[in-house]
């Protein structure tokens, strides 16, 4: 099959293929960023700090 | 060896997925300037954006019925990284450097998603009324549910039409980019799903005064019809004005009605097909979530983060921080979408998706407007 220069290297990996392990993993560090900012941004306001 | 065996093999922990500093820069680097030239972002004192490029256009242009042309076609800060991100990928190409980086846009659709919870807030609705309420949510699931269903009529591929049903449905194009990971649909069927529901609202915005002139409704009413029957911001907007001036305002009155429950509609497009896909296992006419094993955590995250919202635990200013911190997210994956993509990914998906959006739009329309005339004729909406 013919690579889809887009999103495919020489090496085959494709960024825009989101599946198995690799998914869940960036699942968990994008979920564990929106808590964190949205944690530090609400606490932020509550002390009044802006 | 397929890379997701590669990636299992060499992963240590859950922070394998961010790569190595080195491997990740390039991209996101590419991510970073497409967004900082496209739209005008908290923290970037940047004038040459694309977005302020439009806002000067709109001023040489000059409004069509009182509204942006721009506006119009809905340009905000997810098209600008896109159309900014498509026409670099499509003259330029991608580097193969870039793609680790630009790999990013996975971990940034979740947590771009996850931090919009804060950005609706029910009880804002609540000084519409019981009955516009109910005009407005009902007129989504009943949308939703119509475009999904003429969709399968029409033989569409069930992940395009549940992009078009999305943003159809919440009357916000954009919701297509939402539905993205959670159906699963490929990038090209998004912005071409994204072009029918704006190609449509641009027809809607006609239509609708047109149909409506059929009928007796007071101009806050038209206003209302033109939140529900048109939506997509300044589409509605175009629509109403059309009425008066007192229908354009009432526009800005109702549209947080739209506003606030959009999360159900993409919620509930995502559950239907998810469901959908539950009950037929096997099935390999059902692409929509074939990927999705089990309900996202993530999506769950959301919801929680949407019922704080809904309790006002992010008080001002900090839900219009939390929104500014969303510009970015979307910024910089909008533009590795947009690299992504060749004009022949938008093509293939056809035209058959601009049918089913039509079809559906057409007759919600005429629906709304015969339900408008009803609850008018009743007493349930107040002169």
């Amino acid at each position: 099959m013919e690579r889809n220069r887009h999103t495919t290297d020489s090496t085959g990996f494709d960024y825009m293929a989101n599946s198995g392990q690799e998914e869940k993993d960036r699942d968990t560090c994008g979920m564990l960023l929106a808590v964190a900012i949205i944690v530090l941004l609400t606490t932020f306001q509550y002390l009044g700090l802006y | 060896m397929p890379m997701t065996t590669t990636y299992d093999v060499e992963r240590t922990s859950f922070l394998s997925a961010l790569y190595s500093f080195r491997e990740a820069l390039p991209g996101l680097l590419a991510m970073l300037f497409i967004g900082i030239f496209s739209n005008n972002l908290a923290g970037v004192p940047n004038p040459f954006t694309l977005e302020n490029l439009f806002h000067w256009l709109d001023g040489v242009i000059g409004p069509f019925n009182h509204q942006p042309f721009f506006q119009i076609l809905n340009s905000n800060f997810v098209w600008n990284p896109i159309l900014l991100g498509f026409i670099i990928g499509n003259v330029f190409g991608v580097p193969d450097s870039w793609k680790r980086g630009l790999s990013y846009i996975h971990l940034l659709m979740p947590l771009g998603i996850i931090m919009l919870g804060p950005h609706f807030i029910i009880d804002h609705a609540f000084k519409l009324g019981l009955w516009p309420i109910v005009i407005c949510t009902g007129f989504m699931f009943l949308t939703a549910t119509m475009t999904l269903f003429i969709s399968r009529l029409f033989k569409l591929d069930d992940r395009h039409g549940s992009v078009i049903a999305g943003g159809l449905s919440t009357g916000d194009p954009h919701v297509g980019v939402i539905l993205m990971p959670l159906i699963k649909a490929k990038g090209g069927q998004v912005v071409n799903g994204s072009i029918c529901v704006i190609g449509f609202g641009l027809i809607a915005m006609f239509l609708l005064p047109w149909l409506a002139s059929f009928v007796t409704l007071p101009q806050k009413y038209l206003g209302l019809s033109s939140v529900v029957g048109v939506g997509n911001g300044h589409q509605a907007l175009f629509a109403a004005y059309t009425f008066g001036y007192e229908a354009g305002r009432y526009v800005l009155w109702f549209d947080v009605g739209r506003h606030v429950i959009m999360p159900a509609g993409f919620l509930y497009v995502f559950l239907v097909m998810f469901i959908r896909k539950l009950w037929n296992p096997t099935n390999p006419e059902i692409h929509a979530t074939r990927e999705v094993d089990k309900f996202p955590i993530w999506v769950g995250v959301f919801i929680f983060v949407w019922i704080l919202a809904i309790f006002h635990v992010f008080k001002e200013p900090a839900h219009h921080a939390i929104f500014n911190m969303v510009k970015w997210d979307f910024s910089l994956a909008a533009a590795a979408l947009g690299l992504s993509l060749s004009f022949k990914d938008i093509a293939s998906a056809g035209v058959k998706g601009f049918w089913v959006t039509c079809t559906a739009g057409v007759l919600r329309i005429v629906l709304l407007l015969a339900a408008l005339v009803v609850c008018f004729k009743l007493g349930l909406l107040e002169g």
